[in-house]
């Protein structure tokens, strides 16, 4: 690579992206899919902001990256044989190995979808900013959490200090989906009310019943209830 | 708002100047640019204040912005005249300039840099944006981390550990956020986060730094633009989980052992030792990580004939006293205090989980080549590793690949032999593997860059200060 010359390396990259579109475009074909349709469903594709993995999509059931692993293999083939090509009719000098070339495949489509990518995560950004500004914290926070966040206040307002509820659902709390909007749903109970231990020394006093359509068993004799927030979600204390 | 901002800013600046002042206050450190330090102070001043919070819940004392802060005062006092003498050599150039000095690039070369640069900054703007816009969503963030510090700071001190969630896990983020409360005087779910985005620009200077001392300016700029590339690292540095900070210790912690390696400042050795055990007291990984660093060093050693054998010895244990001593002190205190000292970790002979293989190597392949957390970094890191089989190696790139396979092993063997394999490489795998392998990650662009570095030498100009 460091005997080429920057203008091989300039036109290398042009073909990589030329062969690139070629390749797409073959697959928009197979697709059946109009081209417009297929970029919208490429750029959409690549970024997904989930929260703990950023998923990569699919175009014809195959995912994008696959597509251009499938690519670089592709067109090292064809390289590959070019080079055997040229090297046979004895040009000089001769075009570099494949192995001297790879790196540069890599980046040129690196830089490609790395420009894709950033379309998307400026779409992002202005949904972010769209969804987030000129709102309150308190705004925020119920678009995030939602329903556990509001009861969470409810009851808060209703039996403000320090206290340790029992915490009674219909739900297991132990694994998702629920364990999430138990967590969320203690944290911000915390500090009026502690729903998970945060105060070992105090008695409970009170109860929190959540997503708690059985009434028989609920609230316990000695309790009565102190705010009711809807039919299933209510919070109880000590008579 | 005034006296919120001022607020916000004493608690960051408070343990940042310490940092700084410590780090600064060293002689042989005159000749570290101030970028480089102020990024390093970052990081220790936030663990050094981190320890001290907890040492004083150890202690029973009152968390009290007064309490807490007034260490950090006494350090820079002493420190800040030795620290501001080693600063300002007279007769320099601005640190600035010296820092990012582009002087001598082609015309080609400028507007890529200058892409680099648009999109590094972009990405600088949207952390910051994200960080102080959009309070606590992530899992952990409100079911341990958050929800801990909030405790802590309605406690105004620990409160034994084993009644909360997850008590074996350090408590470096948790203490960061209840001193942003202490000091702002109120519980909010969106500044606690403040920090966040300074932990991001700091390790960029680390990073940036780094490869600029190994290699060009060109190529320290490409170096930083290959990690900012990656979506998770970026979504990562704006949610208040622990991971980016550990990616922070982690990594500086082998680019300053790999610095003292080559311009023996024994400050950079000191540090490396005192941000190796701040791993230990961010994340449970943070154990093993103190000792790959070990590891690591002794190879260093071992292969190094500057020294004899006695100050090789001598460099060994100034670098595992300080770790040690943190992540022995955090242990110590959970054992004394009927805590776990971990998790999960319970070790199965190998071969009765050999039907592991399988789920492992396909967890661990999907999540580097066909998510869009890295971007296409793995996939040009294989492509680029065609240059390391056939020609020179060069030695720098061989210790970050060594480096790499270090930790996948340890990832490997952990999902392999321990019931981790759930999280790395069973169903949690989505959630879990990404944000281990994004402590390691920036290896993998320093990797590439060290390599096409060396291949690829005419593409490069500037002043990095060690090479020309």
């Amino acid at each position: 690579m460091k005997k080429h010359h920057p203008s091989f390396i300039a036109s290398f990259v042009l073909v990589v992206l030329s062969s690139l579109m070629v390749y797409f475009i073959v697959l928009a074909g197979i697709m059946q899919l109009p081209l417009k349709e297929f970029c919208q469903q490429f750029v959409k594709g690549y970024y997904f902001p989930k929260t703990n993995s950023c998923t990569v999509g699919k175009l014809n059931g195959i995912n994008i990256h696959i597509h251009l692993m499938i690519f670089i293999a592709l067109f090292s083939l064809l390289y590959f044989l070019w080079h055997r090509v040229t090297a046979k009719s004895g040009k000089k000098p001769p075009p570099p190995l494949l192995p001297d070339i790879l790196p540069l495949i890599g980046i040129t489509i690196y830089f490609f979808m790395l420009a894709v990518q950033t379309v998307n995560h400026t779409q992002v950004f202005a949904k972010e900013i769209d969804l987030f500004s000129n709102k309150t914290l308190e705004e925020k926070l119920l678009f995030i959490h939602k329903e556990p966040y509001e009861f969470a206040q409810y009851c808060r307002l209703q039996y403000p200090g320090r206290h340790k509820c029992h915490f009674m659902s219909d739900r297991d709390h132990s694994r998702e989906p629920f364990m999430g909007k138990h967590r969320t749903l203690a944290y911000f109970l915390f500090p009026d009310i502690d729903i998970r231990s945060a105060y070992p020394d105090r008695e409970e006093d009170c109860a929190v019943n959540y997503h708690k359509t059985n009434k028989e068993q609920s609230p316990p004799e000695d309790y009565i209830i102190k705010g009711m927030f809807d039919d299933n979600h209510y919070l109880a204390v000590k008579k | 708002m005034a006296v919120l901002i001022l607020k916000l800013l004493f608690a960051l600046l408070l343990p940042w100047i310490a940092g700084w002042a410590v780090i600064s206050a060293r002689k042989d450190t005159r000749d570290i640019p101030l970028l480089f330090k102020i990024s390093l102070g970052y990081g220790l001043g936030m663990g050094f204040l981190s320890l001290w919070i907890f040492l004083l819940g150890v202690i029973n004392v009152s968390f009290h912005v007064i309490t807490i802060s007034s260490p950090l005062f006494v350090l820079i006092i002493l420190c800040i005249s030795s620290a501001l003498k080693n600063t300002s050599p007279p007769g320099k150039p601005s640190p600035f300039l010296t820092f990012f000095q582009m002087k001598n690039f082609s015309r080609p070369l400028m507007i890529l840099s200058g892409l680099f640069c648009i999109y590094i900054l972009y990405n600088i703007i949207f952390v910051f944006w994200r960080t102080l816009n959009i309070p606590l969503f992530v899992w952990d963030g409100y079911a341990t981390i958050a929800y801990k510090a909030k405790v802590f700071y309605f406690n105004k001190g620990l409160i034994p550990l084993r009644h909360l969630p997850h008590s074996s896990y350090p408590l470096l983020l948790p203490l960061l956020e209840t001193w942003i409360s202490l000091t702002i005087g109120e519980w909010n779910d969106q500044l606690i986060k403040f920090f966040l985005p300074f932990t991001f620009v700091s390790y960029l200077c680390i990073h940036y730094y780094f490869l600029k001392t190994l290699t060009k300016n060109f190529w320290a700029l490409f170096g930083t633009f290959l990690v900012v590339s990656s979506n998770f690292f970026v979504a990562f540095a704006t949610v208040s989980y622990r991971d980016f900070f550990m990616l922070y210790y982690n990594c500086t912690t082998i680019f300053l052992l790999m610095l003292w390696n080559k311009q023996r400042i024994d400050t950079y050795l000191v540090l490396a030792a005192i941000l190796s055990g701040m791993t230990t007291f961010t994340k449970l990984e943070g154990s093993g990580y103190f000792f790959i660093h070990l590891f690591f060093l002794t190879v260093l050693l071992t292969r190094t004939q500057t020294y004899c054998f006695k100050e090789k010895i001598t460099r060994w244990l100034t670098f595992f006293t300080p770790g040690a001593s943190v992540w022995l002190t955090f242990t110590a205190f959970k054992v004394s205090t009927n805590v776990p000292t971990s998790g999960r970790f319970r070790i199965f002979f190998p071969w009765e989980y050999l039907d592991r293989l399988p789920d492992i190597f396909s967890k661990f392949s999907w999540n580097l080549f066909l998510t869009g957390n890295w971007s296409l970094i793995w996939i040009i890191l294989v492509l680029c590793l065609s240059y390391l089989t056939k020609r020179q190696k060069p030695e720098d790139a061989m210790q970050i690949a060594g480096l790499l396979l270090v930790f996948f092993l340890l990832y490997f063997f952990l999902s392999w032999i321990t019931p981790n394999y759930i999280s790395f490489a069973g169903h949690d795998a989505i959630d879990v593997l990404p944000r281990v392998i994004l402590h390691f990650f920036p290896l993998a662009p320093v990797l590439i860059t060290l390599i096409l570095f060396s291949e690829l030498p005419q593409i490069s100009s500037g002043s990095g200060r060690h090479n020309n």
